[in-house]
């Protein structure tokens, strides 16, 4: 009984009624938080919302349609007392078999197209010499960017202007993890030995939550970042003050969130 | 274990031998069966609760009821146990009581590797739950990814319980696998063709050939990362020229057919529970077959669906995005003829068959997400957020799990010989559906607003939302385990005064039905001879009700007392191989070399046993009127 | 209810189970060694996509003797022939000649595994070692895990020449031999697989 006692006082009730009570009263929005899929804010992920919003209303369909032979099934053959009738002797059909096969299969197909355009249109690169060029490299448990033409790196903020093409160029400097900014774009893994390549866009100003979505180790569930896409010009004059803050060292290190946090 | 041997023990034992010791030395396949069975509930149970510490940690934002560090134990060992431990050794404890007897054999191939498969698997398991005693659990994720799994990141013994404990589990799968393949090429009785054998047995077979294939790769893995981390290797270390990548491809190209060999059992028992309650026979039987053998291929073309992020480009995205969507069409073929099987029949709804009636909606969703997740730049988001969490409960609880259950209590009555209580049946059957869906269904929408996997905790500052439905998800899973609190219950009064079951108490189709339950030792008196399809349902109503033989007649009076039926005997040898491996194992963990050259020794002796002793097998007297 | 009404003939031996013993362990057998394929595959696999990975250390072209490997080669494909030698001898019922032969056999093993020995220390002491690169791992992964093969198989037939001719050549043993001789011709053919993807190609290079 222990265990039990100690997980009734361990939870946190205050919390738990008050996330009940808001929810009940109805306040609480059930399907938006700091980092949704659902709200896109960038061509990137709006493609990806769309691929997945045309994939789920034809599986919607689906799952009616057997769901309806199912319960049809269920409910009009379900054995009746006094019901001397015969079962049915069908071992098969193979007009239906064929429709069952080859209607999935058009889907498929039809899904397939969508998907192979999708991919294509995602993994087509900028053109490297006309976009922000950015190095992002995982560790233990933060994120570093560096700007290689800029001279400029930072630490937990990745800063990009509004409306233009991010490149980013991804790697580890020890354990995979993988960049996840679920508003503006789907994963990438930073892989160690290897450099992995996505692009992200931002339509509009903002600060976008990241996470690493590949578990790295103990503090996989803290390893955060923030995008932060500002609009052109203020992007560069942000560039302008790195650059001077940095002009004596050689390098401008941004470190927004304090210190490095500690590896382990 | 004391109730069950009292309905099961049939079995001839010598005098000189311990009740104990006929257990451990046991070559018959149902009691086999048994010790899979029993043992694989034992470590559903524990990582059930590894679950129910998870979903109380997420249940609120922040909470700290378990440190990062035991959580990352936590959610490794849940993963592991439920995949190696509970829901494959749970599907072979089936095979291992039913398949022999659905097609007419005194035994499997290989009785006394079959008994080297079992306690490979439960001393590999109880090794890789010792690591909790023993210096920490594996901390690295099922998946056990490189590099996060070697040395100088994860200094503890934790990942070497892992390797080992898989490897030795993994051997015993192996075995299971080629003897399962031998076993159906060879052992069937006259009669009973390719094409008249029961789904179950079919899909067993599917399974055995993935098994055949898939485990190599795995242990190949293994062995790497065992030299890495105990031999200074460099297969994963990149400072030596060593790919983190090569983990991954040879890890999913065993786990992806690992997850049809979760699932195709399941297909073959839904199949069995259907057309039994429906009083109808299969529907498309040889649609279904085809379905099973091409499920079975495309298993092996689709692993890289798991690194749909490892930026392969859109190449090769695509072509395993194809190869994954074409597993829908197989797939979905089967799901209409479960349907169809029940159109025009009579429906009883036994428990059995909620389970499998059950199965289809849940399975059904857990396709469904399966495709969308296959649409690679859709994966993109899904990937690695609780939206996979979400798809995979729905094919491993609602498909697999489901597929057990509705197995349980099917082939209870056939196991022990009593009729397992219907009412406390419905009461788990409905309280799971409600759990299941109340913790699961949430996590699709969790994973879309944003939510990683494997992360401790989260911030408050994720949303409401998030903090709303993960508490959702946590009141599920408390349901789902108060759902298993009346099946245990079930199990526990059923043993000791449940109403006997008779030979054939759901007016079934296949053989294992025409012989008394729990079957006796040597399971059907003569070997029988198959005139059909749903063997003996054909009997039944074709026939007159009884078997036919396929042994030649002979002088009633003289014919048991001459020959009687030979059966194998038990072997000491099979434990002792698995317990020397064991014993070698947790040597190489700890680098105590004096210790793995006892266990090799001990090993290789028993193996050594095993090659030149002869089986001489022992004569057993058939009891009157069983199988007749 | 189909085929319900075929009628197969109904003339198995007295004890089915007992007559297929023998075809079981043949067939499991060879389903062991489809196994057996899987996990080559895999190791070579992983030995192709790691061999050039040798990080500035020494590389294995610059170790590898052909002319010895060659006789490593050459004394295991003739204890293949020896072997078949065994089996000639043992269908024709001449125990004392299928003895000679299956410890030519084995003997023929021994001195291959013994240059394999020889090879591994040579190689370890010219610094290529497990530890000295990725590809010096997948070296010694791929061959070694061959030549435990191949240690087994001399375990394996030395058990039976010891143990399982008491009574002569019986049904029993008789198969024990043909699957024992099975794993020795297919530890044979993954050598001739290694021999060209480990040691020549490296030549071809």
């Amino acid at each position: 009984m222990r265990p039990v006692k100690r997980f009734v006082s361990r939870l946190k009730w205050p919390a738990v009624l008050g996330i009940l009570t808001v929810a009940l009263s109805g306040c609480g929005n059930y399907f938006s938080s700091r980092a949704s899929v659902l709200a896109p804010a960038g061509p990137v992920a709006s493609r990806e919302l769309s691929l997945i919003q045309i994939s789920l209303y034809i599986m919607l369909v689906i799952f009616v349609v057997v769901m309806g032979l199912w319960g049809f099934a269920l409910i009009r053959y379900r054995a009746r007392r006094n019901d001397t009738s015969a079962v049915s002797a069908s071992t098969g059909d193979t007009r239906l078999e064929i429709l069952w096969t080859v209607v999935p299969l058009l889907i498929v197909i039809y899904l397939t197209v969508l998907t192979v355009q999708t991919e294509f249109y995602l993994t087509r690169r900028p053109n490297p010499t006309t976009s922000l060029q950015v190095s992002v490299t995982g560790h233990q448990f933060f994120w570093q960017f560096d700007y290689p033409g800029l001279g400029i790196s930072t630490i937990h903020n990745l800063y990009i202007p509004v409306g233009e093409k991010v490149n980013l160029t991804l790697t580890s400097a020890d354990v995979i993890h993988s960049f996840w900014v679920p508003e503006l774009a789907g994963k990438t893994d930073a892989i160690p030995g290897y450099h992995t390549y996505m692009w992200l866009e931002a339509s509009r100003a903002g600060s976008y939550f990241g996470e690493c979505a590949q578990f790295c180790g103990v503090g996989h569930y803290n390893m955060h970042m923030t995008v932060i896409a500002l609009p052109p010009a203020q992007f560069q004059t942000w560039v302008k003050s790195m650059q001077k803050k940095g002009a004596a060292s050689g390098t401008a290190w941004a470190l927004e969130r304090g210190p490095l946090p500690v590896s382990s | 274990m004391a109730a069950i041997a009292e309905v099961v023990g049939t079995e001839p034992r010598r005098h000189s031998q311990s009740y104990l010791m006929g257990w451990l030395t046991t070559a018959d396949h149902k009691r086999i069966g048994i010790m899979y069975l029993l043992a694989a509930t034992f470590f559903f149970a524990v990582g059930g609760l590894e679950a129910l510490m998870i979903r109380i940690q997420l249940s609120s934002p922040g909470n700290t009821f378990v440190t990062p560090a035991l959580y990352d134990q936590l959610f490794t060992m849940h993963g592991t146990t439920m995949i190696f431990l509970a829901v494959m050794p749970l599907f072979i404890g089936f095979i291992n009581c039913i398949v022999p007897l659905q097609i007419g054999a005194r035994d499997v191939a290989f009785p006394r590797l079959n008994a080297l498969s079992l306690w490979l698997f439960v001393l590999g398991g109880i090794l890789l739950n010792s690591s909790w005693f023993l210096g920490g659990a594996p901390n690295a994720g099922w998946f056990n990814y490189a590099p996060i799994s070697l040395t100088p990141f994860n200094p503890g013994p934790g990942i070497d319980f892992y390797d080992i404990g898989l490897q030795l589990a993994g051997i015993g799968t192996l075995m299971t696998g080629v003897n399962f393949i031998a076993t159906i090429i060879n052992m069937r009785a006259p009669g009973m063709s390719l094409m008249r054998m029961p789904l179950f047995t079919w899909t067993t077979f599917i399974t055995s050939v993935l098994i055949l294939f898939a485990f190599p790769p795995f242990t190949v893995n293994l062995f790497l990362l065992m030299f890495d981390r105990l031999m200074g290797a460099n297969f994963f270390n990149i400072a030596k020229g060593g790919n983190v990548l090569l983990w991954q491809h040879l890890f999913w190209i065993f786990g992806h057919p690992e997850v049809y060999i979760l699932i195709l059992p399941a297909f073959g028992i839904i199949s069995e529970v259907i057309a039994t309650f429906s009083r109808k026979t299969l529907f498309g039987y040889d649609s279904m077959v085809l379905a099973t053998i091409a499920i079975g291929f495309l298993a092996f073309t689709v692993w890289v669906h798991h690194m749909f992020v490892d930026g392969f480009g859109p190449y090769v995205n695509s072509l395993f995005a194809i190869t994954t969507m074409a597993i829908a069409v197989p797939t979905g073929v089967k799901i209409f003829n479960w349907i169809f099987t029940m159109w025009g029949g009579k429906i009883k709804f036994t428990t059995a068959m909620l389970f499998a009636t059950g199965f289809i909606p849940l399975f059904v969703i857990g396709g469904i997400s399966g495709v969308m997740l296959a649409m690679a730049p859709a994966d993109f988001q899904y990937n690695d957020s609780y939206f996979v969490v979400a798809h995979l409960h729905y094919v491993l609880i609602g498909g697999s799990l489901m597929g057990v259950l509705a197995g349980a209590y099917y082939w209870f009555p056939k196991i022990t010989g009593r009729l397992l209580n219907e009412t406390l049946g419905k009461w788990h059957f409905w309280l799971l559906m409600i759990g299941f869906n109340v913790t699961f269904f949430p996590m699709h929408f969790l994973g879309l607003l944003g939510m990683p996997r494997r992360v401790a905790t989260y911030s408050a500052a994720m949303g409401q939302a998030v903090a709303f439905w993960n508490l959702v998800a946590t009141i599920g899973a408390f349901i789902l385990a108060i759902s298993f609190l009346f099946f245990f219950y079930n199990l526990f009064k059923t043993l000791r005064s449940g109403e006997q079951a008779g030979p054939d108490p759901w007016d079934a189709r296949a053989l294992e039905w025409a012989i008394s339950s729990p079957a006796p030792v040597y399971n059907f008196a003569k070997t029988p001879l198959v005139r059909g399809r749903d063997a003996w349902w054909v009997e039944k109503t074709e026939g007159d009700g009884h078997l036919r033989s396929a042994e030649p007649e002979a002088d009633p009076h003289e014919e048991h007392a001459h020959h009687g039926i030979h059966m194998p005997t038990g072997s000491i040898y099979p434990f002792l191989i698995a317990l020397g491996l064991m014993i070698a194992g947790y040597g190489a963990i700890f680098g105590l070399l004096l210790l793995v050259a006892i266990g090799l020794v001990l090993a290789f002796f028993s193996i050594h046993r095993m090659i030149v002793d002869e089986d001489p097998g022992e004569i057993v007297q058939p009891v009157g009127g069983d199988g007749e | 209810m189909i085929g319900s009404h075929e009628m197969p003939a109904a003339h198995p031996p007295v004890s089915p189970e007992q007559a297929k013993a023998q075809d079981n362990r043949v067939l499991g057998f060879w389903i062991f060694l489809s196994g057996e394929c899987a996990f080559f595959a895999s190791l070579i696999g992983t030995y192709l996509s790691l061999d050039t990975h040798t990080v500035g250390t020494v590389t294995l072209a610059s170790l590898i003797d052909l002319p010895l490997t060659g006789l490593m080669t050459l004394s295991l494909l003739s204890s293949s022939l020896t072997m078949v030698f065994a089996f000639l001898a043992m269908n024709k019922g001449e125990l004392q000649a299928m003895k000679i032969w299956l410890w030519v056999t084995a003997l023929l093993g021994a001195i291959f595994l013994d240059l394999q020995i020889f090879e591994f220390t040579h190689y370890m002491a010219s610094g290529f070692t497990m530890g000295s690169s990725a590809s010096a791992s997948a070296f010694f992964a791929l061959v070694g895990f061959h030549g435990l093969h191949v240690a087994f198989g001399l375990f394996w037939i030395i058990s039976l020449l010891v143990y399982s001719f008491k009574d002569g050549i019986t049904p029993a043993n008789t198969s024990k031999v043909w699957i024992a001789g099975l794993y020795w011709h297919f530890v044979d053919v993954v050598w001739v697989i290694i021999f060209t993807v480990v040691y020549l190609m490296q030549k071809v290079h």
